[in-house]
């Protein structure tokens, strides 16, 4: 590996935000406070540029590092930051519109407004920081500064349904996410011996190096424990029951963000730590198989009994991160790479579902049950669109991305020989088509319902502009990606072998 | 001071952790979670005096002022507005406290004896952080019981607070040297949680009028 360059990017990416966080919420309490909206925007853009000028670096094949050891940033790292401060930009630009007319109908106060701007903020600064940590505690400590920077915004609305799921959540991952600690105490501890003399800490870049050093029984129960954390913050069955009451309900835009972006953080600490073990113990890829299989089933199972909206997205997010699990846990070339594709292509479509559900509670004035919609698709052509590519793209249809990714795993798992697994991919893969199909016909081009015909005449209409026009820019880019997903290729290859550059720092 | 004290300590958190968990009274569940803590900054230090590990000490003083004076504050500030005593848990007072006693004084003895599944290195069997070990992973082990048989949020939280606490041992007992950033981030991280989760709880408490977890099922599975 060439020499890392040192650089103060990184520290941009983390500072600036969590800065920016403290600046809103003074906002608030000035004469400025309208000057939130505007002002999130501005340095969400600025940390856009800067993760560009940051990830062109990366791509050129260097890496980047920050405070000595302390942050470092590979071609995976890269990836996860551009996903994360391209979608909050769009999931901002979103909420500005939509929170403004849940402001109006009373739903929310001003000064939670602030609040909402701020841990916005808060959460993207977190987020760039459990990417680019090395150390392997503080993954555990950013990791769990992403979960407290949500946790308000899941109860935001402070109802009993929010409530309870604020607190489910923030219960539920932070004990996982303890488990993991102990998973990566245990390595760490039994790394010591390994590392240099007065080593303070465990780098993930050193995972491959002691991966093979230390003994089997603890190697398998650490990456055991961590699996169980990891598999908890991304929601995997059975660790999921925070999940959907998280995300359905939070403020839609939020749940984009929870389930585009919150639940990919599982998925990368696990490409960092448990993806280099698995190449070295074959058990680790039948476990994360068997896992993400049984997860992958009965999240599409519950999604097909579900009659809100949000909840069937919850679920299918359930569902389709397991695709992701299943990739990363083979630890081979082309389950990583297809492992990322997805969780790239994951991203997009369900921030693009999850906003598109947003436009639709917007339009109708809150509704969300499929049994209350209906013939939506005369009066909101543009959302219809998004929704039915979102749909089809997540059920894995050609010429949309989801179809790359899902058969690139399909590939990468049948090379392994794990064809049991393959079959349940492929299943789960026509049910999701079957269900959000059917719900998108549901929604858009059944018969309208009486809820619906209720409305005044009028006023159901298409959303304004501000609204659309996050999910208009992410369909088309499900259709560019899966038209021409070699635009991908640099960057997720590029990620990949990061992701086995560090493994191979023990196998030679 | 000697070996001897650390093993003495090490009781003496594992009895305190009990009563943490198994007091009806909230208020005295604070106190005795308050002796739990006061019990972990002594191991911290005996440890450090043992090993000669000064870097330790600021451990110490961080970990007081995070779980002996913070945490304990806030949970007694919260149990004010509550009724004195906890939502009845799902299993009785005599038959919890004698089945948790007999499970933790089996699980004690079954992870000093089976220590070497768990802990990696030579060092690490002998005494005194053999016992200290093994006392980690019970105090770990009585956290996930206190989550899964109380139902009222305080001892829920309680029971987080134990979790963490016996997985900051494990930390402790298994790796000499910690970046003092890294072990100042995880002990703030925990006064965050018990942060959150208290202000959702009272949150709760106003809009459902009882911190009973168990009631919290408005959303279906």
């Amino acid at each position: 590996m060439a020499e890392p360059i040192q650089s103060f990017l990184p520290l941009i990416l983390i500072l600036l935000p969590i800065l920016g966080a403290i600046f809103t919420v003074l906002f608030g309490f000035s004469k400025f406070k309208n000057a939130r909206e505007i002002t999130t925007l501005i340095i969400l853009v600025v940390e856009f540029f800067v993760a560009i000028r940051l990830a062109a670096i990366v791509f050129a094949g260097n890496t980047v590092t920050a405070l000595g050891q302390g942050i470092f940033v590979d071609g995976l790292s890269a990836l996860i930051i551009l996903l994360v401060d391209g979608m909050v930009i769009l999931i901002t630009l979103q909420s500005i519109r939509y929170m403004k007319h849940e402001r109006e109908l009373g739903l929310v106060t001003d000064g939670r407004l602030t609040l909402y701007y701020a841990l916005i903020l808060l959460f993207t600064g977190t987020m760039n920081w459990t990417v680019s940590t090395n150390h392997m505690v503080m993954l555990y400590v950013a990791m769990e500064g992403t979960t407290l920077a949500t946790a308000l915004l899941v109860a935001f609305y402070r109802k009993r349904a929010s409530l309870e799921a604020g607190y489910k959540y923030v219960l539920l991952v932070v004990v996982g996410i303890t488990f993991a600690l102990l998973g990566i105490v245990l390595i760490f501890s039994a790394a010591y011996p390994h590392l240099k003399v007065g080593a303070h800490a465990l780098l993930l870049t050193e995972i491959g190096r002691i991966a093979q050093l230390i003994p089997k029984n603890i190697a398998l129960l650490g990456v055991a424990f961590m699996t169980v954390g990891f598999a908890t913050k991304a929601g995997l069955v059975p660790f999921h029951a925070w999940l959907p009451d998280a995300h359905s309900e939070a403020p839609s835009p939020i749940s984009a963000l929870l389930s585009g972006l919150i639940i990919n953080i599982g998925a990368y600490a696990l490409a960092r730590t448990v993806t280099i073990f698995a190449p070295t113990y074959n058990s680790i890829v039948i476990f994360i198989a068997i896992l993400s299989s049984a997860s992958m089933l009965i999240g599409i199972f519950l999604a097909l009994v579900q009659d809100d909206l949000k909840r069937m997205l919850a679920y299918s997010s359930v569902s389709q991160i397991a695709y992701v699990f299943e990739g990363l846990g083979l630890g081979t070339y082309l389950g990583i790479y297809g492992g990322l594709f997805h969780l790239v292509n994951h991203t997009l479509i369900k921030g693009l579902l999850f906003m598109s559900v947003g436009a639709i509670m917007y339009a109708t004035g809150g509704l969300r049950k499929i049994s209350q919609l209906g013939g939506l698709a005369k009066k909101m052509p543009i959302t219809a669109f998004c929704f039915v590519v979102g749909a089809l793209a997540i059920g894995g249809l050609p010429p949309f991305n989801g179809f790359m990714s899902k058969f690139t795993l399909f590939f990468a798992v049948g090379e392994q020989g794990i064809y049991w697994a393959m079959v349940i991919s492929i299943l789960t893969g026509l049910l999701t088509l079957a269900c959000l199909v059917s719900a998108a016909y549901r929604v858009f081009w059944r018969a309208p319902s009486k809820a619906i015909n209720d409305l005044e005449n009028g006023e159901l209409k298409e959303v304004p502009f501000l609204m659309y026009f996050s999910i208009v820019l992410l369909a088309l880019l499900c259709i560019l990606i899966g038209v021409y997903p070699q635009i991908l290729y640099p960057i997720l290859d590029n990620a990949t072998r990061a992701v086995l550059s560090i493994w191979s720092l023990g196998s030679v | 001071m000697t070996e001897q004290t650390l093993v003495t300590l090490t009781l003496a958190i594992l009895i305190a952790s009990i009563a943490a968990a198994e007091i009806r009274n909230l208020k005295n569940t604070a106190l005795a979670y308050m002796l739990h803590s006061i019990f972990l900054c002594a191991i911290i230090i005996s440890y450090a005096y043992i090993k000669d590990n000064p870097s330790l000490y600021l451990w110490a003083i961080t970990c007081f002022i995070t779980k002996v004076v913070v945490l304990p504050y806030m949970i007694l500030r919260f149990v004010r507005i509550l009724p004195p005593v906890e939502h009845r848990p799902i299993i009785g007072f005599g038959i919890s406290l004698t089945l948790v006693s007999i499970i933790l004084v089996v699980f004690f003895y079954l992870f000093k004896k089976y220590l070497f599944l768990l802990a990696p290195t030579e060092a690490a069997m002998q005494e005194p952080v053999r016992s200290l070990l093994a006392g980690a992973f019970t105090i770990f082990a009585l956290g996930i019981w206190t989550l899964l048989t109380r139902r009222d949020a305080v001892k829920t939280v309680i029971g987080l607070a134990l979790l963490e606490n016996g997985v900051h041992l494990v930390l402790l007992a298994l790796t000499p040297t910690l970046r003092e950033t890294t072990m100042i981030g995880i002990l703030t991280n925990v006064v965050a949680v018990v942060f959150l989760l208290l202000f959702l709880s009272s949150n709760i408490y106003q809009v459902f009028g009882s911190t009973d977890t168990v009631k919290l099922s408005e959303l279906k599975r």
